[in-house]
């Protein structure tokens, strides 16, 4: 009955909503332009949340650099960013209570051909789940029409690479129910906001994840919260 | 999306539900200094969003209130109910947590002092707050939607037995 009233966020909600992940693309955009080699993952993780504390926001992120990005929670072990290095950060934070999760992942330098490739197709597993989030699905089906595309892409099968389930409700908790996981019959409604979160995970090479917060709308497909997906891995922001 | 179990994402999840819009001093974590430290060029456009945050307003959390109240009513049937009679829920209860905080603007952690909302079905919906900040809170809360009940009031004089 909660889930009822909580999944359904109202207009001043999602404007909450879309303030947090327009300040997290603020820090983020910032973090991402001042990036020097030999930085670890903690300093990196400084540098966001002094980003959001100078905002007057509460914020963090994980980063995972390098071959380290494609383990779940990277590695204890301090990584020295690098020429050819993937740096991916995720995180947010928190307006009137309203949280956003972003993931931007970039490349330290010049990209290899398959990290550009991947990139690629998680933009458009993105894509294809932003068509599919659609009210009166389930939201199981959200996550299989975002796997069929990295999967087809040679990337499969099943969890493999796209090791997690595609996304999980968001608002005041950062992973709220419902879930878009295979298998979930929950029927989508207008005003449910999700994370979109594809990722590919190579170990001992690179991991890399776009994230994007969406709400589903009354019609059509769902609509972005965050101002706009990743134009590319060298512009991780417009 | 992976278990946020690493300390850095768990952090960030528990901050974020503290309040967001306190001013604070610069969070930077590890090294020793408590100055703050010069950002790259990158960050000095980054400012307070000030005024382009409105916050939930009172009438909206008594808005929020009253469709819980109205969901109550036309609750489907409990699992193990008579199929034939469409069970209430005959009141709803919140210990501090999001869900509190969705009702109520409310933002307090777990402890032994219980401070909790209660929603019936019909009526008023009822605060419960700790009796010695309860004053002040029941001050603040003054006009609202809430009846205050205040637990745990203090004993008259400091001569209870010690618990055997």
């Amino acid at each position: 009955m909660i889930i009822a009233s909580r999944a359904h966020k109202s207009a001043h909600e999602l404007d909450l909503m879309r303030l947090a992940c327009e300040a997290t693309f603020d820090v983020f955009r910032a973090t991402f332009a001042s990036l020097k080699e030999g930085m670890s993952q903690d300093d990196i993780t400084h540098l966001v949340e002094a980003g959001f504390a100078k905002m007057n926001l509460h914020g963090g992120a994980l980063v995972l650099l390098g071959a380290s990005a494609a383990l779940p929670h990277g590695t204890l072990q301090p990584q020295k960013l690098k020429e050819g290095d993937v740096v991916l950060i995720d995180g947010g934070c928190g307006v009137e209570g309203y949280t956003s999760d972003v993931t931007r992942t970039s490349v330290y330098g010049k990209p290899t051909d398959k990290i550009s490739r991947a990139f690629e197709l998680v933009r458009k597993s993105q894509d294809a789940a932003l068509e599919a989030a659609r009210a009166g699905r389930a939201s199981g089906t959200v996550d299989d029409a975002a796997r069929a595309v990295i999967v087809n892409g040679g990337y499969g099968p099943d969890y493999k690479f796209f090791t997690h389930r595609l996304g999980h409700g968001i608002g005041l908790d950062g992973h709220e129910h419902p879930y878009l996981v295979r298998g979930s019959k929950t029927i989508l409604e207008a005003g449910m906001t999700f994370s979109n979160e594809p990722g590919i995970y190579v170990p001992g090479e690179f991991g890399l994840r776009c994230e994007d917060d969406m709400v589903i709308a009354a019609d059509g497909p769902a609509l972005l919260l965050t101002p706009g997906f990743a134009p590319s891995l060298e512009k991780p922001f417009a | 999306m992976r278990p946020n179990s690493l300390v850095t994402r768990r952090r960030f999840f528990q901050t974020v539900s503290a309040a967001s819009t306190i001013n604070l001093a610069p969070l930077l974590h590890g090294g020793g200094s408590t100055d703050q430290v010069a950002l790259p060029l990158a960050f000095s456009a980054l400012k307070p969003l000030g005024d382009r945050v409105h916050p939930i307003t009172p009438d909206e959390f008594g808005q929020r209130i009253e469709h819980a109240q109205r969901l109550m009513v036309g609750a489907p049937p409990a699992p193990s109910g008579s199929p034939s009679q469409a069970a209430k829920y005959d009141a709803l209860f919140f210990a501090p947590g999001t869900s509190l905080y969705y009702f109520t603007g409310i933002r307090w952690g777990l402890s032994e002092r219980l401070v909790g909302l209660v929603i019936p079905r019909v009526g008023h919906p009822v605060l419960v707050v700790p009796a010695s900040p309860g004053a002040s809170a029941s001050k603040k809360l003054a006009g609202s939607h809430f009846s205050i009940i205040c637990a745990m009031p203090r004993p008259a004089s400091n001569t209870r037995p010690p618990i055997p």
